[in-house]
């Protein structure tokens, strides 16, 4: 995109947007993340231990990817960070979630669950993702080069 | 390629919302899902076999279906050669159905006494191993499993070994 007004109070005014929206975006994440955890996931979180630290640190991550991610939109960067975010979420699911077989010991029960196939789609969209970043960087170049060109 | 891009991002999303929603709400199934294990009733048959009866009603409160309800009971002497097992299944159980079954377990104590001569004459103890096994919404497999023991005075088995010797000689 060829830049016309290239001064101070335009370049503020972009900055400012984008922090804006950045923590726009972050702000209804971590809301939704709070609804959802209240509604469904506290009842779980008082019979497996470490569930919620577990939950907290990847949504914390992930928002952080994602406000980066905001911050730069514009440039290659972004979507360098949301490749950064597929590739968090794939590396974070297989090693929290133990490779699918999630294993807690409860009052002499030994309790296993299998989510071996949540594991396995979760990795399939995280792919998904990293593609659909990949594809945004490479449309990216290819729109900046043709600007450029002309 | 700009439209293709938006649309992958728009059906990862779609899928992504479709995927927590699920499995959150299966989670949040699991609380309204209610197991009931009654007082086992012991009963010894004419043929020397000791049967435990344990009533098992589960009442499935959640969204979802629960598929391959099983419990399975192994008992083991105590070097951990098995006595018996025994399973009961249950294909499906429907939300909102309430389903009770009787879960028998048959030890026969001729085999016991004729096997394990060092069990026969001590005081020994069961070694009780419960695995119960569902798959909550048919898809998440979970399994529970614990293990106890139970003492069993020689007397239970001197008692049927007279009983056996008398009635052999």
């Amino acid at each position: 995109m060829v830049e016309t007004n290239n001064d101070l109070r335009t370049k503020l005014r972009k900055i400012t947007f984008k922090a804006l929206k950045a923590t726009i975006k972050g702000v209804l994440f971590y809301s939704l993340y709070f609804v959802l955890w209240i509604m469904f996931l506290s009842p779980a979180a008082d019979k497996i231990p470490g569930l919620h630290q577990t939950v907290e640190t990847f949504v914390m991550v992930y928002i952080t990817l994602m406000i980066l991610g905001e911050l730069t939109s514009g440039t290659i960067f972004q979507y360098f960070f949301g490749g950064a975010k597929a590739l968090f979420m794939i590396g974070y699911l297989m090693l929290s979630l133990k490779g699918g077989m999630l294993g807690i010991v409860f009052q002499n029960v030994n309790l296993i669950v299998d989510l071996r196939l949540f594991l396995a789609i979760a990795m399939l969209l995280s792919l998904l993702g990293l593609a659909k970043s990949i594809l945004q960087a490479i449309n990216f170049m290819n729109e900046k080069a043709e600007y450029t060109h002309i | 390629m700009r439209i293709p891009i938006r649309m992958l991002g728009v059906a990862t999303t779609i899928l992504w919302i479709f995927l927590v929603a699920f499995f959150a709400s299966a989670a949040y199934s699991v609380r309204d899902m209610h197991f009931y294990f009654g007082e086992p009733q012991v009963s010894i048959t004419d043929n020397n076999r000791v049967v435990f009866s344990l009533n098992v009603t589960v009442t499935n409160g959640g969204f979802y279906n629960i598929g391959s309800f099983n419990i399975t009971t192994e008992t083991l002497n105590k070097q951990g050669i098995m006595i018996a097992r025994n399973s009961t299944f249950i294909p499906v159980i429907r939300r909102g159905e309430q389903v009770t079954a009787i879960h028998n377990v048959t030890v026969n104590i001729d085999d016991l006494s004729q096997g394990y001569q060092n069990d026969f004459v001590n005081d020994t103890e069961l070694i009780i191993n419960e695995i119960v096994s569902m798959t909550i919404a048919e898809v998440i497999p979970i399994q529970g499993s614990t293990s106890f023991s139970v003492p069993l005075p020689a007397s239970v088995y001197k008692f049927n070994y007279e009983t056996l010797v008398i009635s052999c000689g």
